[in-house]
């Protein structure tokens, strides 16, 4: 393929030598990037893409009564194989795989989704604060002509945290990095930048702690083969490696109820506190069934 | 996405089980309105919602992995706002055969300059969705399904009706466009 009939406009000229390969910008485009792995002038780019995959909203989820009416009424019809022979949907029950992903899944989510409004303590990734607050005036958020990153409104963390601090923000790091999602990269890289005072000291941050594991482990980088999982776009619910002994609980939201308090912070990566549900969990699936 | 265990959620789906339909929405709505945004910003809840009536009523039919599924469901929601255009363009109907070669240029209609009117918590979400819909119309969807929708380049080729080539061409001038946007607005670092 040539660009002939690209327009000038569509080709501007750009202000970095590090534009990457066609490859690697195959995996920026698939989430296998992280914005701390790209070349510094691709950083704004990465975040914005990280942003986009960003958990889900609350607010992305308030139809789910809609849609959950909507599935009762028509999987109850005759033309839905197996729940036309029974209204008890559970005779054969689904597999146990099934109805953890489910249940799991959803929480997960709901955990993640009240993440979202941390978004709003002025943390954001520096591309994303400055636009934000160019295009949607951002609470909180000021510039400051000297600053070396846009997060002038954040806490005072810096290079002074040490020992087991920076070990544990570089643990939390690489784990979201083995475990997380994108989003969960996203955090606690966010967390590791405000500590390091930086992204680009990052590298010497982490390399200050004494513990080997911290910094010897190999990263992934863009253009690089990945395995089928990682690519997952990040977006998968990933079961916390401390697995849940929580049951399944409530398979199902009720409608319209919003499963996290507005304006929550954000949970850790890797410590999602998902609650014990009801105990005994609706194991048995004989739920509301078919909607009156 | 929800990964292996796929087949095993939809097929629960697929028997009436409300949990295995609650994880394919509760996956596959907020990406869908995300695209929908950039995509129809006046209408996306109605067409999202307009877009799981249409696939419930043909889950029980459904077959194939994870990638079918999310081509599925992303396909027929652009459907959904290429008819809407349609309608409000008050152009007659063609058939079904002529959709790919609609463009997402063609369906400026529904469009607005700002896609960041999506009322998300997540600042940095709405941020990057308002740079994405400044992008030309084709770039911007192209990204959406590739990022968001998590489609690969074949797929969102068959979606759009465009070469595979073409739609690598419109993914990385999207982004050489979204990192110029970035420069001018002075966030490089």
């Amino acid at each position: 393929m040539t660009d002939r009939g690209v327009s000038d406009s569509d080709m501007p000229t750009f202000p970095w030598q590090t534009w990457p390969d066609a490859q690697a910008l195959d995996a920026f485009l698939s989430g296998n990037c992280r914005p701390e792995e790209v070349p510094a002038d691709l950083r704004p780019v990465a975040e914005v893409l990280v942003a986009l995959q960003a958990p889900p909203d609350r607010r992305e989820v308030a139809g789910w009564g809609q849609a959950l009416t909507v599935y009762r009424e028509i999987a109850g019809r005759p033309g839905m194989p197996g729940r036309a022979r029974s209204r008890r949907p559970r005779l054969i029950a689904p597999p146990l795989g099934a109805r953890f992903a489910a249940a799991a899944g959803a929480a997960v989510i709901a955990v993640l989704g009240g993440g979202a409004a941390a978004a709003y303590t002025g943390s954001l990734p520096g591309a994303l604060q400055k636009i934000a607050h160019e295009a949607i005036a951002a609470p909180g958020v000021r510039e400051g002509p000297a600053a070396p990153t846009p997060q002038s409104s954040g806490h005072p963390a810096g290079p002074s945290v040490t020992g087991a601090a920076v070990k544990g923000l570089c643990d939390a790091y690489l784990h979201a990095e083995e475990h997380g999602n994108a989003s969960q990269r996203s955090v606690a890289f966010r967390h590791l930048v405000n500590a390091a005072g930086g992204a680009d000291q990052v590298a010497a941050y982490c390399a200050s702690v004494p513990h080997p594991g911290a910094t010897s482990r190999p990263g992934r980088r863009v253009g690089q083969t990945v395995s089928p999982t990682d690519a997952s776009h990040g977006r998968k619910p990933t079961t916390p490696p401390g697995k849940p002994t929580t049951p399944p609980g409530k398979p199902t939201t009720p409608p319209g109820k919003p499963t996290t308090p507005p304006g929550k912070p954000t949970t850790p990566p890797g410590k999602p506190t998902i609650s014990p549900g009801n105990g005994g969990g609706n194991g048995n699936g004989n739920g509301p069934g078919k909607q009156s | 996405m929800i990964g292996e265990d796929f087949p095993a959620v939809l097929a629960a789906a697929q028997r009436g089980d409300e949990a295995a339909f609650a994880a394919l929405w509760h996956d596959g709505q907020p990406t869908l309105l995300r695209y929908l945004h950039v995509l129809a910003p006046d209408a996306a809840e109605d067409i999202a919602a307009e877009t799981w009536t249409h696939v419930v009523r043909g889950l029980a039919r459904f077959r194939g992995t994870e990638q079918n599924w999310r081509a599925w469901l992303f396909t027929t929601a652009r459907r959904r706002v290429i008819d809407q255009t349609r309608q409000l363009m008050r152009r007659p109907a063609t058939s079904l055969e002529a959709l790919p070669d609609l463009t997402l240029a063609d369906l400026q209609g529904l469009r607005s300059p700002d896609a960041a009117d999506l009322a998300l918590e997540n600042l940095a979400t709405r941020a990057a969705m308002g740079v994405i819909a400044s992008l030309p119309p084709m770039q911007a969807e192209v990204i959406m399904l590739r990022v968001v929708a998590g489609l690969d380049t074949e797929a969102v080729a068959q979606l759009l009706g465009r070469s595979p080539g073409a739609i690598r061409i419109a993914a990385h001038r999207g982004l050489h466009r979204l990192a110029s946007l970035l420069a001018e607005a002075g966030v490089t670092r």
